[in-house]
């Protein structure tokens, strides 16, 4: 079991305030979508919760222990992030990518051995990525490349994921594959989700709490069935939103 | 599917490249303008004074020099590899951030001032140390370091000593000129046997970086990826940079600035056996040794008795074979595309 408490925080960044004394607590088997404008610090937000930068106020609590009371090698074992953007000035193959996600769990001169090639090829299978092992990740397309971001992340296996837009650069059949195969992953490892997303829809569908940041501090927080309303989407994209259902679902979409 | 783990391509490469410098090392002791055969050279090395005359060169001429080539090439190699991975820019070498120039400037200065020997050598490790202070004290921003405003304080303060040099060769008595301007371009003519901290420093650095190298791979994919997959990365930084500039600082005052030893190396390397730092970093400490010496025996027997810097021919020798890679490379990628 593991458990996520946000006490107070506090964030700034470049003059805009991103949340002011947010308390939210997160447990397993959760899955938590940040959704804002453009700007609004959704990344900013994410990084703090994964202790890479630090708050004006208030703190992140792992199991009761702040992020700073961590070391990163012990924080990297809890606690994965899937950057917006990955880029890699040095020749690497894909399968070599993967397998990076094991640095945590191994010791100082251990070198990966074969349930760790298990590990990443099976990550890389989910992903759809098994015939490209081993290809230079610079001959890889933006889509390929940002599945293979998430194919490392599940390799590092973190009981807490947080991610920055995983449906970047995805066409629509891999934005729905990659949803269900983060919803899986939580189930099988008990594990909980932090991610930034655009789409009010993906989020609808696949989150089951919601973190709404409105740009100017405030924030409001909780199950996403409670959230999901036409003037609260409307104040958090500053454009009115229409709401089609067609029995089977509900699709939040731009007002004309 | 049976796996070939990436650890089992280590001790080929290791032994191939050990293999090589060792070829390389007869080959420069055997070269020159007293021919020594294969039989003499090994009685020589042994320590048996059949041949007075080939005993003679080998131990006071061809060995320590070949040793400089050796120890200066293995320093530049390494310490270009960590400075690619610091800057996370393939095209970084160790003089990038201004040592060999501050270095340059130590070493002039003391050559105008008429001193020499163990002065003149002190004088160059000063400089280099001065600059490495330097540029790590202004490259500190408000948030700390970010690769590009290192870069971008190390190429400034490169281009200031650079100025400072033009300054004192145009400045320098006609004499002197020649000696500077070789030791500009790299020599290794000097002919002193490295003294025996050199290759304890290299071991003592090859194991420091081997110490991190997984840490070294993170740290090539971006900050924010280095430090969720668990690595400390602000004191990892400041040690690959203190580490790579003693490097330099100890290459630059046994040879001068020979250039693109620790640009290329690196770089050839890493298109042939990957980035992955555990093997890369021994093996560009070997390849860059043997690179040298092959460079070294070219310079002094290719015009002889005419003597070329070094330096030039690494350069001679670097460009083409650099371009035959980077052609080779980019043929492969549109064929596996």
């Amino acid at each position: 079991m593991i458990d996520l408490v946000i006490d107070q925080l506090s964030v700034t960044i470049a003059g805009q305030q991103v949340c002011s004394r947010l308390n939210l607590h997160a447990g397993n088997g959760q899955c938590w979508g940040l959704l804002g404008g453009n700007g609004v610090g959704k990344t900013t937000l994410l990084r703090c919760l994964a202790g890479l930068l630090t708050a004006d106020h208030g703190s992140v609590q792992i199991d009761g222990r702040p992020l700073a009371g961590y070391s990163r090698r012990a924080l990297a074992t809890l606690l994965g992030l899937l950057p917006q953007d990955t880029s890699d000035p040095f020749p690497a193959t894909v399968l070599e990518t993967a397998l990076i996600g094991r640095h945590p769990h191994l010791s100082r001169w251990q070198w990966e051995d074969h349930r760790d090639y298990e590990l990443a090829r099976h990550c890389l299978k989910q992903l759809g990525l098994e015939h490209l092992e081993q290809r230079p990740v610079s001959s890889l397309s933006g889509g390929e490349r940002r599945r293979l971001a998430i194919a490392t992340l599940l390799t590092q296996q973190p009981q807490i994921a947080l991610l920055d837009e995983p449906t970047n650069h995805l066409d629509l059949h891999y934005q729905i594959l990659i949803m269900r195969l983060l919803q899986q992953y939580m189930r099988e490892n008990n594990a909980m989700l932090f991610m930034t997303l655009h789409d009010v829809n993906l989020a609808a569908r696949y989150c089951s709490h919601l973190l709404l940041l409105y740009g100017d501090g405030q924030t409001e927080h909780g199950p996403t069935a409670s959230l999901l309303t036409p003037d609260r989407l409307q104040r958090l994209y500053h454009h009115p939103i229409t709401v089609v259902d067609d029995g089977t679902q509900r699709i939040y979409a731009p007002a004309p | 599917m049976i796996t070939k783990l990436r650890r089992h391509a280590v001790l080929p490469v290791l032994i191939v490249l050990t293999t090589l410098m060792v070829l390389a090392l007869l080959i420069s002791m055997m070269t020159g303008s007293t021919p020594i055969p294969l039989t003499d050279l090994l009685y020589a090395l042994s320590g048996n004074p059949s041949n007075n005359l080939a005993h003679t060169v080998m131990w006071e001429l061809r060995l320590p020099r070949a040793l400089s080539a050796l120890l200066t090439g293995a320093m530049l190699a390494l310490a270009g590899t960590l400075m690619q991975v610091l800057l996370r820019n393939p095209l970084a070498d160790p003089y990038i951030l201004g040592i060999s120039g501050g270095s340059a400037f130590g070493t002039l200065a003391a050559l105008l001032l008429g001193l020499s020997g163990a002065l003149v050598t002190g004088s160059a490790f000063a400089g280099a140390l001065l600059s490495m202070l330097l540029v790590f004290a202004l490259a500190h921003g408000p948030g700390g370091w970010t690769s590009s405003r290192l870069l971008l304080t190390g190429i400034i303060i490169a281009s200031g000593w650079g100025a400072l040099l033009s300054l004192m060769l145009s400045l320098s008595p006609d004499q002197q000129l020649r000696g500077m301007l070789f030791w500009l371009m790299g020599d290794l003519g000097q002919g002193t046997t490295p003294s025996w901290w050199y290759p304890a420093a290299l071991a003592l650095a090859l194991a420091m970086a081997l110490f991190h190298a997984r840490d070294l791979n993170l740290l090539s994919r971006g900050e924010d990826q280095a430090r969720t997959l668990g690595v400390e990365v602000r004191a990892l930084r400041y040690r690959i940079y203190f580490l790579a500039s003693l490097l330099t600082a100890l290459a630059v005052t046994l040879a001068g600035s020979i250039g693109f030893i620790g640009l290329v190396v690196p770089h050839m390397l890493r298109m042939v056996i990957g980035s992955d730092h555990r093997l890369l970093l021994p093996a560009a400490t070997l390849a860059g040794g043997t690179l040298l010496v092959i460079a070294d025996t070219l310079a002094r027997t290719l015009f002889a008795p005419q003597q070329l810097p070094v330096g030039v021919l690494t350069a001679l020798l670097g460009v083409p074979l650099f371009l035959w890679l980077m052609q080779r490379e980019s043929s492969r990628q549109v064929i596996s595309r």
